[in-house]
């Protein structure tokens, strides 16, 4: 899946541990998701779209290799 | 690696490695203790309930650091629930490859069983370690 996290972040100027304070996750779960090593849970993913007030389909993206 | 404003812990980075610090400490303590009183005082070796009840005090401060494990996975978050569960399988695979090794070396009669399940534990926690340091650098 790939997302607009660190497009986001960045334009906040936050870091990814900034981020990772607002969503109460650790730093490495922040970057993981950015390099789409991670898909987040649904919960997080609402998070997510509540600290950037957006739609979780505005932050997220399937791709071709998504498994099923 | 430097604690850039990048690359710096979050808070509840912070609060969880915390928590697991004041639910593991004191049991690493007692286990440390338990077991240097166990290998300073040495039990005759005899079946006497209180022979069994010595040596099987280490087990008080294990089952403590269980429970700390099991705490601290409940505080972990999504990701380093997955890297955990990742790593546990690496180290229960190697406990299981060792005690297979150290079953195979006893049928053949080589080597001292005492000491490869001894092996066997240290060996365990090491490559578990080792695999949940590799996979949480991976992360990132």
């Amino acid at each position: 899946m790939r997302n607009r996290l660190r497009e986001l972040r960045a334009a906040r100027r936050w870091s990814q541990a900034d981020l990772a304070d607002r969503l109460d996750v650790s730093r490495q779960t922040v970057n993981a998701i950015e390099t789409g090593r991670h898909d987040p849970s649904l919960p997080l993913a609402f998070k997510i779209a509540e600290v950037f007030d957006d739609r979780i389909e505005s932050l997220f993206f399937p791709t071709d290799t998504d498994p099923a | 690696m430097p604690n850039t404003p990048e690359r710096r812990k979050s808070q509840s980075d912070v609060r969880r490695e915390r928590a697991a610090v004041r639910d593991a400490a004191p049991a690493v303590v007692v286990l440390i203790v338990a077991q240097g009183s166990l290998l300073a005082l040495d039990p005759d070796g005899g079946a006497s309930a209180r022979n069994l009840a010595w040596s099987l005090l280490p087990l008080l401060p294990a089952a403590w650091l269980v429970w700390a494990q099991v705490r601290s996975l409940r505080r972990a978050d999504e990701l380093q629930r997955i890297v955990q569960l990742e790593a546990m399988a690496v180290g229960f695979g190697a406990v299981m490859l060792l005690l297979l090794a150290a079953g195979l070396l006893e049928g053949a009669g080589v080597g001292d069983p005492r000491q490869s399940l001894q092996i066997t534990f240290i060996a365990g926690v090491l490559v578990w370690v080792a695999a949940l340091g590799f996979k949480m650098r991976r992360a990132g």
